[in-house]
Formats: C-alpha cells, sequence, structure tokens
C-alpha cells in the first residue's frame, strides 16, 4: 500500500520545510518514506525486525533532518543502512541468521502450489542465504531499484567495485538457487 | 574488450529502459549463458513483492519509538535530549494524544479555540487528517472544511470578548486558497464541484466579515479591516475565475466581480487578465 503518493516536486517541497522542522512537512515526508523504508528492512533483516527497525530510521529521520543535505534518497539509506549496523552491533547477532531461519519457517508453513509464490520464496529463500554484503547490494540495486550512482553515495564505492559487486552478488544467489550445475 | 561485470551491468541498464532480454543478449552471444542465469536472478529480485505496510503500523512504530525508547536512541539521549526539538516535541505529543488518549479526546477538543488547553490537540488532529488524507479531492474537502472552522474559531473568540484574531482569518484564507491548488490536479468535473464550494465558502466569510465590521468598535473595524479588504479583493479574484472556468459565481448581495474603481485601474494597468486556472492560481490575492 503507497501511504503517500507525492511527485519528485511535491517531495523536494516538503523536504524544504521538514529542515526547518515543519512538523507536518516532516511527518508527510516519512510517511511517504515509511513503505520504501520497511521494504529494504524486509529483505535485509526479515519482518520480524523490519518494523522496528524502520520505526528507528523513521524517529532518525526525525531528529537529524535539520542538518540534512544532498540528496535524501542516498542519506535514508545511509541511516537505514547504519541502523542494521547498529543492531548487529549490539546483539552480535548475524541478520541472515534470523532471515533464513524466518524464510524457512514461511516456506514449511505457507507452501502453495501457485508457480510465481514459489519462485518468491525461492528468491527469498537464496537471499536470505548469501553474505550479507551481497544482499545489501541485491536490496539496493533490484529489490529498492537504485542505480549505480546512487548506491556508490550511499556505500561509499567506486563504481567499478560495484559491477564487480553486482556481479559476484548475482552469481552468489544464483549458485544459491541451483547448485552444482542445477538447471535454473 | 570489455569485462563481464561491465556487460552485465549495460544488459541491466537496458533491461530497466525497456529492451527485452533476447535483444540484450543477441549482442553478446559469447556469454550469452551466464548473462541469462544472472539477469534472471535480478528480475527474480525485482519481482519480490511489497511488505504492505499499513496506517497503523507506522503510527505504532512511531509510538514505540516515543513511548519505549529503543536501546539506539537510549545511548543517544546523552548527547541529545529526547524532547529538545520543538518538531519532535509537537509530533510527541500528537502521538502520544492520539494512542493514550485516544480519538475520544481528540472529539472533545473540537470547540476548542486558541489559548484553550485543548486547541493544539485538535490542530494536530487536522494535521494527522491532512497526512492520512487518500488523494487531492479528500484534501481539498478537508482544506475547506478547517477553513471554515478558524472563521468559527474568529467568530467564538470575537464573541467572547477577545477581539478580532487576524491570525485564524489569515488562516482561514489560506486554507481556502490551498483548497483551490489541490483542486487543480483533479478533473474537470470534480475541479468545478470545488471551485463552486470554495466560491460559496468566499462569499459566505465575506459577509460575515462585513457583519462583524457593522457591529464592531472603531478599533476592532481597524483590525478586521485589513482582512476584509483582503477578503474582498479574494472574492472578487474568485468570482471573475469562475466566469473565466464557465461556472455560475454564487449570487451574494452584488459583491462579485470587480468593483468599479478595480475595474478602471485594471483598464488603466492594461493587464492581461489570465487565461488558465494555473495563471490564475499565481494571482490570487494574498
Amino acid at each position: 500500500m503507497e501511504m503517500s503518493d507525492a511527485n519528485q516536486e511535491t517531495l523536494d517541497k516538503w523536504l524544504k520545510s521538514a529542515r526547518r522542522m515543519d512538523s507536518q512537512a516532516l511527518s508527510k515526508l516519512c510517511a511517504h518514506y515509511y513503505p520504501k523504508i520497511l521494504r529494504f528492512m524486509r529483505y535485509r533483516v526479515g519482518s520480524n525486525l523490519a518494523e522496528d527497525l524502520t520505526g528507528e530510521v523513521i524517529v532518525k529521520i526525525m531528529r537529524s533532518i535539520e542538518n540534512q543535505s544532498g540528496r535524501f534518497e542516498p542519506w535514508l539509506y545511509r541511516m537505514a543502512r547504519n541502523v542494521i549496523i547498529d543492531h548487529v552491533r549490539y546483539r552480535s547477532v548475524r541478520p541472515e541468521t534470523e532471515l533464513s531461519e524466518e524464510m524457512s519457517n514461511n516456506l514449511i508453513n505457507e507452501k502453495s502450489p501457485d508457480t510465481a509464490v514459489s519462485h518468491h520464496m525461492d528468491i527469498q529463500t537464496a537471499l536470505g542465504q548469501v553474505s550479507d554484503e551481497h544482499r545489501e547490494f541485491l536490496s539496493l540495486k533490484f529489490i529498492q531499484g537504485l542505480d549505480n550512482h546512487e548506491i556508490s553515495e550511499i556505500t561509499g564505492q567506486n563504481l567499478n567495485a560495484i559491477r564487480a559487486m553486482q556481479f559476484r552478488a548475482l552469481k552468489a544467489m544464483r549458485d544459491v538457487l541451483a547448485p552444482e550445475g542445477v538447471e535454473t | 574488450m570489455k569485462n563481464i561485470e561491465t556487460i552485465l551491468d549495460e544488459c541491466i541498464d537496458q533491461l530497466r529502459a525497456g529492451s527485452r532480454m533476447d535483444e540484450v543478449l543477441k549482442k553478446h552471444p559469447d556469454v550469452e549463458d551466464e548473462l541469462r542465469s544472472l539477469l534472471g536472478v535480478s528480475q527474480g529480485l525485482q519481482a519480490l513483492p511489497d511488505p504492505t505496510p499499513s496506517v497503523e503500523c507506522l503510527m505504532r512504530a512511531m509510538s514505540q519509538q516515543i513511548t519505549q525508547p529503543a536501546r539506539v536512541q537510549e545511548r543517544r539521549q546523552a548527547k541529545i535530549p529526547f524532547f529538545s526539538r520543538p518538531a519532535l516535541l509537537r509530533f510527541a505529543a500528537g502521538i502520544t494524544v492520539f494512542f493514550f488518549l485516544g480519538w475520544s479526546t481528540v472529539a472533545a477538543s473540537s470547540d476548542a479555540v486558541p489559548g484553550n488547553f485543548m486547541y493544539p490537540v485538535k490542530r494536530f488532529a487536522e494535521k494527522m487528517h491532512l497526512i492520512f488524507s487518500v488523494n487531492d479531492k479528500d484534501e481539498a474537502e478537508l482544506r475547506i472544511t478547517f477553513s471554515e472552522r478558524r472563521l468559527a474559531e474568529a467568530l467564538k473568540t470575537y464573541q467572547q470578548g477577545g477581539g478580532i484574531n487576524d491570525g485564524l482569518l489569515r488562516q482561514m484564507l489560506e486554507e481556502s486558497k490551498q483548497a483551490l491548488n489541490q483542486a487543480l490536479a483533479l478533473s474537470p468535473e470534480e475541479r468545478s464541484y470545488l471551485l463552486s464550494r470554495v466560491g460559496y465558502l468566499t462569499a459566505h466569510q465575506q459577509n460575515v466579515l462585513e457583519a462583524v465590521k457593522r457591529t464592531a468598535d472603531p478599533k476592532e473595524q481597524a483590525d478586521l479591516e485589513p482582512i476584509s479588504e483582503l477578503s474582498g479583493r479574494r472574492m472578487q479574484w474568485m468570482g471573475q475565475m469562475m466566469k473565466d472556468e464557465k461556472m455560475t459565481p454564487p449570487s451574494c448581495s452584488g459583491c462579485w466581480g470587480a468593483s468599479p474603481e478595480a475595474q478602471q485601474n485594471d483598464e488603466n494597468k492594461n493587464t492581461e487578465p489570465p487565461k488558465t486556472i494555473e495563471q490564475w492560481m499565481d494571482s490570487c490575492p494574498m
């Protein structure tokens, strides 16, 4: 469900007002980006944690929007990324462990004869089994739909490194989905 | 020669731009199989379903952060006091009101006027309504309602001996202007309906302001004069715009349309009247 269907011009207007701590613009901005952050979190840490960590990102936005400069979305994803890093450090738990367990449960409990659903589950399961670094890249590029320049702004990697990471991450996914020469 | 990483990246860009998989692969026969499997994975990732967030989900997340600060916030509290920023304070106060006092509190605030301790609750509830309005028409309708409320509040304040609250009256005009702004994005039928509503609202507000002016003391009349004059110009402007949109302005004691003096001034200025509703909005008296 899209909570807000604002165009770029409206978003820029909200952002400008939110930077001046206009509470209404800030609320609208948070409501607009909430589904995007939730989606990012959902495929990074699993649905059990996604809502909590998305809430943390929202509070961080509210606290630091005053000093925000530059493009908003990369800033937002850097913040979301830091929340995940903080979470991992705090719990000393690798997020992929939680994700894999949750996704395995999904597969056990929600098996469906529908091919598309099964395919989604395969992809989700595979995503839970690749390294955190690969999952982060795959989430940003393919699930969030960002381009290489935006990812570069978020991760600090140069474009060559991003292309190499893209190849390795997709290859890792493919190997999980069809190991040892199994046809995809 | 390009390496596989670069070729893969170019293929992904081409697919995103709308090219078909076969067309993209045809250009790279040497690595076609490798590319096909990797691009297949990328498309599978892009097709993953969205989680389904809800308003309740967002509100719950926010209220949890405010009422049960998580560990990250606790660590940060030492650096930045939680309630140190006005916007955060207002936001937190609002969320708290919604969840701990409930909607009954918001309903109880409906008659509140500035100075009343429930008034911030009323205004916050309005903001929340706006945030979760589902479309432009919904928002325009809300703006009209809020404009009516500002007038009612100004009247109540005046009747209670609080004098002319020009802040409320200016907000009244601002809300109706916002309603017009929202109307621009709507279909012609919906736009006409909303323009008509704002037209009648403006006429009503002007009539009320004139009635108040007749009974007010000289000081209050002086306070009211700039708003009344602004509202009058707004009404003339609305009347012209509605005629331009081929709508019938509401009759209002002959108050629609420019006064003879204003018409004379306009002729002297030799200015072109606005041709589109967007141009009309740019010329809205504020």
